[in-house]
């Protein structure tokens, strides 16, 4: 009880107490209003970046219409001046498709071997190696495939491939393209290899966040380690990996510099599956800096908008995703 | 009565903390199911249960109880193997099914735990699986696909549970749209599907309602006509009604066994006696 009496005395006397009550409605109101202000930054840097997109690429958008813009064919910036990003726009989505489909299997095994099998020594060091392929810069990744993924490519698959189409099935070939090594496959493979990483640690992410009990119910059922996963694990993880794969999506399509660096840049379709190819990242770090007419210019930041947009679609759809199939409180919605 | 858990640890029990056994409990009596001899289970260092010598009767519920942390979910664990997915458990000692130790190399634990069902203390539904799909999910891991098999297996262990007439006209929902108390009935009709021959229960009416409670209790005394059950309970009433032996650990021990009605009117030893009437724990 005496101690119950002291503490009451002492809390009413820091509340008679003026100054510190000041000081700590002041020192609120100060972090509540920094909080804010960063915060809404944030807001205003996407809303205005998507803003000076669209205003400066407007030029572009206005002259062929916004799905003009978007079909057309033709990119031309020397004699004709007439812009349209089908190509890049499909460059893009082939790549990016392609590169998640080869991704997924291979990411979502090292996800699954580094959480459920491996040894926790050796699952440091396959987490370790897969985030150094994420932390290392695309240029290096870029210059890489070409001395030495590409070349190898090019004569072990492609030319064999080119070889025995020419000989046995001849009107394969405007389809398969120039076995030259730097295309559409060559990208595709390198930019599969750089999403790797995202996928792994999202679906690892997933894996290590369903229950024990879940697990452990799949084994009282006397299911094998393969069983438990296939029954326990990858079900209740499906949202994350699904989200995890939908976000990969949104970093190939916005990878530029390896992919610049070995899909041949060609600007007109059609592309071939060896073939040179463009993206829509790949011809903007590409024509940048020889952009001299307005035009062209404002078309190049039309394709920044359209990319933006792309961005956003693929996030909404990844948040939408694990909203729907993710188990929350009990109940599958 | 505080102090008491504080110095008797598991390391340094007094001389005279020794096992009461009923004489039925001998090693040679006839209607033994399961053994365990010289059971003991450690975390790294820390000692979970040391030294276990107990017969499990066959078709009877023998109930496990005793203040929180004092092994009984440890040595129900061990029972059927589940302690091999903790990296830092080791068991030593004899777990004997039908006198085969378990532990034995040539054993294979998926066929144990086949043998030996388990029944956790929170409703463990597979979330992503129908009513139906939960409760056969144990026949098609054993490769059954005949459909006729699994919608009578289904029916029959969904109606041991006492949850069959409630879901008969949903089998297609999910599991967990079903209330706490039917994805416990839900998760007790899985594990019979299989048709164990041991059912482990580890406080499976902890996050239950006194009605879905007594359903349990219900189907327990049920089932017991055909599985032998072993059950842990921290509610002394429900021991006693619900079983026929009872064991009270205490710091890693048994430290009393045998028939029900004897360890709960008559206890052997006082620390059972202040257990069981409320003094600690």
């Amino acid at each position: 009880m005496a101690t119950a009496i002291n503490q009451t005395s002492t809390s009413e006397e820091i509340l008679r107490r003026p100054p510190a009550i000041l000081y700590r409605w002041l020192g609120d109101k100060i972090f509540s209003t920094v909080i804010v202000l960063l915060g809404s930054c944030i807001i205003l840097l996407a809303v205005g970046m998507a803003w000076l997109l669209y205003t400066e690429g407007s030029m572009a958008l206005e002259e062929f219409g916004f799905f003009g813009f978007l079909k057309g064919r033709t990119w031309d910036p020397a004699v004709l001046l007439e812009f349209g990003t089908w190509p890049f726009l499909f460059g893009t989505l082939v790549t990016s498709a392609a590169a998640l489909m080869l991704s997924l299997f291979p990411a979502v095994a090292v996800a699954v071997f580094s959480a459920e099998y491996a040894p926790r020594w050796l699952a440091g060091i396959i987490d370790n190696l897969v985030q150094l392929i994420a932390a290392v810069p695309s240029v290096v990744i870029g210059i890489w495939g070409i001395f030495v993924l590409a070349p190898w490519l090019r004569d072990t698959i492609y030319m064999p491939v080119y070889f025995w189409t020419e000989t046995n099935a001849p009107g394969m070939m405007p389809i398969l393209g120039n076995p030259m090594g730097y295309g559409m496959t060559t990208a595709t493979i390198v930019l599969a290899l750089m999403i790797v990483p995202y996928t792994t640690a999202l679906t690892k992410d997933a894996i290590k966040s369903v229950p024990a009990a879940q697990r452990e119910a799949a084994r009282a059922l006397g299911a094998t380690r393969w069983e438990v996963i296939r029954m326990a694990v990858l079900p209740y993880a499906r949202s994350g990996i699904m989200a995890g794969a939908i976000l990969s999506l949104g970093r190939a399509i916005g990878e530029t510099m390896a992919v610049a660096m070995l899909i041949g840049n060609k600007n007109t379709l059609p592309f071939s599956i060896f073939g040179a190819g463009s993206t829509m990242p790949s011809v903007i770090v590409n024509e940048f800096r020889e952009a001299v007419e307005n035009l062209h210019v404002s078309s190049l930041l039309a394709i920044g908008f359209i990319l933006f947009i792309l961005a956003l679609i693929i996030n909404l759809i990844a948040a939408f995703i694990t909203c729907k199939l993710s188990i929350s409180g009990g109940q599958t919605v | 009565m505080k102090q008491n858990s504080e110095y008797l640890t598991a390391n340094n029990l007094p001389r005279n903390f020794e096992i009461t056994r009923d004489s039925i409990f001998t090693a040679s009596g006839k209607n033994i199911r399961m053994e365990t001899r010289n059971l003991t289970v450690k975390y790294g260092s820390k000692i979970g249960i040391q030294d276990i010598s107990l017969p499990i009767e066959n078709k009877k519920v023998t109930a496990l109880i005793g203040p929180s942390g004092c092994g009984k979910t440890t040595f129900l664990r061990a029972l059927n193997r589940m302690h091999d997915l903790t990296r830092i458990a080791s068991v030593t000692g004899e777990v004997l099914l039908d006198n085969k130790n378990i532990y034995d190399p040539d054993v294979n634990p998926v066929i144990i735990r086949r043998k030996i069902g388990m029944v956790f203390q929170k409703p463990t539904p597979f979330p992503t699986m129908s009513i139906y799909d939960n409760v056969v999910a144990g026949l098609k891991l054993v490769g059954i696909r005949n459909k006729s098999l699994l919608n009578e297996v289904c029916e029959r262990a969904l109606t041991q549970a006492a949850l069959f007439d409630e879901v008969k006209d949903r089998m297609k929902d999910p599991g967990m749209s079903l209330s706490g108390g039917q994805q416990q009935r839900l998760s007790i009709a899985r594990a019979l599907a299989v048709e164990p021959e041991v059912l482990l229960m580890d406080e499976p009416t902890s996050s239950l309602d006194p009605q879905a409670t007594s359903r349990i209790e219900e189907l327990i005394h049920t089932l017991k006509d055909q599985v032998t059950i072993v059950i842990i309970t921290h509610n002394m009433q429900q021991a006693a009604r619900v079983s026929d032996k009872t064991a009270f650990f205490y710091v890693g021990h048994v430290v009393e066994m045998g028939e029900t009605k004897t360890l709960f009117t008559n206890p052997k030893e006082k620390r059972t006696e202040e257990y069981i009437t409320g003094r600690f724990g």
